[in-house]
């Protein structure tokens, strides 16, 4: 276990020794964080939610927050099989767990949405007065899960082609699915029941909806249903990634 | 003492192209091996296998008494790989480079910065490595490339191609570093290569590889000993075809081959029979552009042997 931290570490430690300096990452955020509040505040001038006691900018916010941080996993495991003939290159000849670059990219993942996201969380919380300690911490351990989950799915889907441009065009159809129809937008209350299956079938939704929970908005789903969907697609990609991505690599 | 690296009866297949077929060759401890070919002879797809990069269709590579597919991971501990194209971040350091190099190498912390010191010292880099790898030079690039792969001292080097690209006074500085490295630490070294001067200066062995297959191993100096002889070279605007079959008569004429229009004669003491072939030649009535006489050098070897010109 201390190999494989050890091995994960430098890993992660190279893509982020590879950042842009301290300033610039706290423009972007500030941007980021600003950009989210007026477009949440602007449809609040239109749009009642009262009926799920919030206010569009709170339930957008939370949604929103949870998908970047869901596109940030996907987004880092893909780099290890478009950089095949690249970094990744270097570390199959090295010894190194294959474990290891899985783990190593969950690492960059987590820490690049801690940096990215974590200041503008804090935010919201405090603005709209919905922290709490406790699920605080669990957001925080969320967070490292939705990574795991969406490296998992990110590895396992670009390591389905052979050829990068393919793999980016897969990927780009799925994050943008994802952001449609996970409820990020619009609580799948309104959504007629036939069609809700759809949601059902995206793992985002379950990620949405339990950060929406922890962020003190309102779910839609049960809690019971929020962590069997969370957990379960998580564990799913996790496996197939790994799987799918040694026999990428056998190739 | 056992060979350091052992394959037999490789094989590998692209689809249709079979870009290792049925290789067979050894390397000694300590030894430095060349691998002469041109682009798509199957160099690198031999070392992908080798260092566990690609899975062979057939046949075995042990390295150490490893098996490769078996213990892949106990033969990715004692091999270093300078791959043919550079493989750098150029956001990071120099220094940072090497640091997060040896760390996946699990190198102790105290060791890291020293190694960095020692072989960048060598090489020339120190007063660089807080430079951004983008900034620095071809040269310096491969350079830093060619001192991480020996930050963990492999006891194995897998080299390819590696001064391609370079101008001369690097290739020479590179060889020097290659030499020594071979000579102090007895390093065993796989080196790939299509130069020619390259493989002659730097190689214990050499093995000419053509269309997926080793066509001739052995020393740069018994292998330009196998054409038996002096080559001489005669260019005519006339077909040489005609007079082949009567240079290959003549008794001091080892072989003789037609290439690319250009007659290649293998004779015995070219200085004293060079003579004759002239007459041979004006009794034919041929009219000569050109005429060399030379020493065999490996790139005679590797027409000899593949009937190719080496790009």
């Amino acid at each position: 276990m201390k190999r494989l931290i050890i091995e994960a570490w430098a890993m992660a430690l190279r893509d982020i020794k590879k950042r842009e300096s301290i300033f610039k990452y706290l423009m972007a955020i500030t941007l980021f964080g600003l950009a989210i509040f007026f477009v949440g505040f602007a449809f609040d001038l239109f749009v009642d939610f009262s009926a799920y006691s919030t206010s569009f900018a709170q339930y957008f916010s939370s949604g929103i927050l949870i998908y970047f941080v869901a596109l940030i996993g996907i987004q880092s495991s893909a780099e290890l099989v478009i950089d095949r003939q690249g970094f990744t290159k270097l570390l199959l000849v090295a010894p190194i767990a294959r474990g290891s670059l899985l783990l190593g990219k969950v690492l960059t993942g987590f820490i690049d949405s801690i940096r990215g996201y974590l200041l503008v969380i804090i935010f919201f919380l405090w603005y709209f007065g919905t922290f709490d300690p406790l699920l605080f911490a669990v957001m925080i351990a969320f967070m490292f899960w939705t990574i795991v989950t969406f490296t998992g799915l990110g590895l396992w889907l670009s390591s389905l082609f052979t050829n990068k441009y393919s793999a980016q065009t897969a990927e780009g159809m799925l994050v943008f699915g994802f952001l449609f129809f996970s409820g990020i937008f619009y609580p799948l209350a309104i959504i007629p029941e036939p069609y809700r299956y759809l949601l059902y079938v995206n793992p985002l939704t379950y990620s949405v909806d339990f950060f929406r929970f922890l962020m003190g908005s309102t779910p839609f789903l049960p809690l019971s249903h929020q962590l069997i969907g969370v957990i379960g697609f998580g564990i799913l990609f996790l496996y197939l990634g790994v799987y799918q991505f040694d026999r990428f690599l056998r190739r | 003492m056992m060979d350091a690296i052992v394959v037999k009866g490789l094989r590998r297949a692209f689809g249709e192209l079979k870009a290792v077929n049925n290789v067979t060759f050894s390397v000694r401890r300590g030894e430095i091996l060349g691998i002469l070919g041109p682009n798509g002879a199957g160099k690198t797809t031999l070392i992908s296998m080798i260092s566990t990069l690609l899975q062979p269709s057939k046949g075995t590579i042990t390295v150490n008494g490893h098996d490769v597919q078996e213990q892949a991971q106990a033969v990715r501990e004692l091999i270093g790989y300078l791959f043919q194209e550079s493989i750098l971040d150029g956001e990071l350091s120099g220094y940072d480079t090497l640091d997060i190099h040896a760390r996946l190498y699990k190198i102790p912390q105290d060791r890291r910065a020293q190694r960095i010191k020692e072989l960048s010292t060598l090489v020339g880099l120190s007063k660089f490595l807080d430079k951004k790898v983008s900034t620095y030079s071809g040269g310096m690039k491969r350079k830093l490339e060619f001192i991480r792969t020996l930050l963990h001292e492999p006891k194995i080097l897998i080299l390819d191609e590696p001064t391609l690209g370079l101008d001369p006074a690097i290739r020479r500085l590179l060889w020097t570093y290659i030499q020594n490295l071979n000579r102090t630490k007895k390093t065993t070294i796989l080196l790939t290569t299509h130069y020619m001067e390259e493989a002659d200066e730097l190689c214990h062995r050499v093995g000419i590889m053509h269309r997926g297959k080793f066509v001739k191993i052995d020393t740069p100096t018994r292998l330009k000993q196998s054409l038996r002889g002096d080559v001489i070279e005669v260019g005519s605007s006339q077909d040489l075809e005609p007079v082949l079959s009567d240079v290959v008569k003549l008794r001091f004429v080892q072989d003789a081959e037609l290439v690319d229009g250009v007659l290649r004669i293998y004779v015995t003491r070219a200085e004293k029979n060079f003579a004759r072939i002239l007459s041979l030649l004006h009794m034919k009535k041929i009219i000569i552009s050109s005429i060399t006489i030379k020493k065999p050098t490996l790139e005679d070897v590797f027409l000899h042997y593949t009937g190719e010109q080496l790009q």
